[in-house]
């Protein structure tokens, strides 16, 4: 299994998506729809600590095995109301100013999970799913 | 950023990098300052976008689904993966995603 960590602030959170991305790259070839899926996913969790966390910083940390994706993210703030924020429905046409960035992970994902205060998520993207959806 | 062209009632908008959280409202700044009552067709090029996440999502909603019912809307260089996040969010219902 490979793991890959990060140290997110406000400042650098762009290039680190990137270089553990590259990092991740350096061990195993994802296919397209892999690398999106991560990226986005990162992407929405970590923007979302920058976007609305008392204090900007997280730690990330991604396990990588041949059947799945797991990425963990601890928020250094005060976490986030999740609940009101889960949804299994795509985002609304008339409503386009709410948030659908935890929909997409839900789409992407096999499971999403928070702990009790909304700072620390995990959600696993199991590798055969994406190429499935894909096709 | 943008590039948007207008040829009689056709509009080009050739987006020129990732649609994300720290780009979309410059986007939206840039979009809003142009008029859409005299195009019939409105064609939106992401050949050279890698990348677009949920605010992505949201500025193409709020741009393109009032505009819907009057113009027809394509989009052309999508990646498979932007094509298919744009389909998990149902913007292919109302836009012709090529």
């Amino acid at each position: 299994m490979i793991k890959i960590t990060g140290k997110i602030t406000e400042n650098n959170y762009s290039k680190n998506i990137a270089a553990m991305l590259e990092r991740l790259n350096q061990y195993i070839v994802l296919t397209e729809m892999e690398q999106y899926a991560l990226q986005l996913v990162l992407w929405e969790l970590i923007s979302n600590v920058i976007r609305h966390s008392t204090i900007k910083k997280a730690d990330v940390l991604i396990h990588l095995s041949t059947e799945d994706i797991t990425i963990e993210l601890i928020d250094h703030g005060n976490g986030f109301d999740w609940r009101s924020q889960i949804t299994k429905a795509p985002p609304s046409l008339l409503a386009p100013h709410e948030g659908c960035g935890l929909f997409l992970i839900q789409q992407l994902a096999t499971h999403v999970t928070f702990d009790d205060a909304g700072k620390k998520a995990r959600v696993i993207i199991q590798r055969a799913k994406i190429e499935e959806e894909f096709r | 950023m943008i590039q948007i062209t207008t040829n009689n009632d056709v509009m080009i908008a050739v987006f020129q990098q990732d649609i994300n959280f720290e780009t979309t409202r410059i986007m939206e700044e840039i979009l809003r300052h142009h008029t859409y009552s005299n195009i019939s067709r409105l064609q939106i090029d992401l050949s050279a976008v890698r990348f677009i996440d949920s605010s992505g999502v949201r500025l193409f909603i709020s741009w393109l689904y009032p505009l819907k019912d009057r113009i027809h809307i394509e989009i052309i260089g999508a990646s498979a993966p932007i094509k298919n996040v744009l389909s998990i969010c149902q913007i292919d219902q109302f836009v012709d995603v090529k």
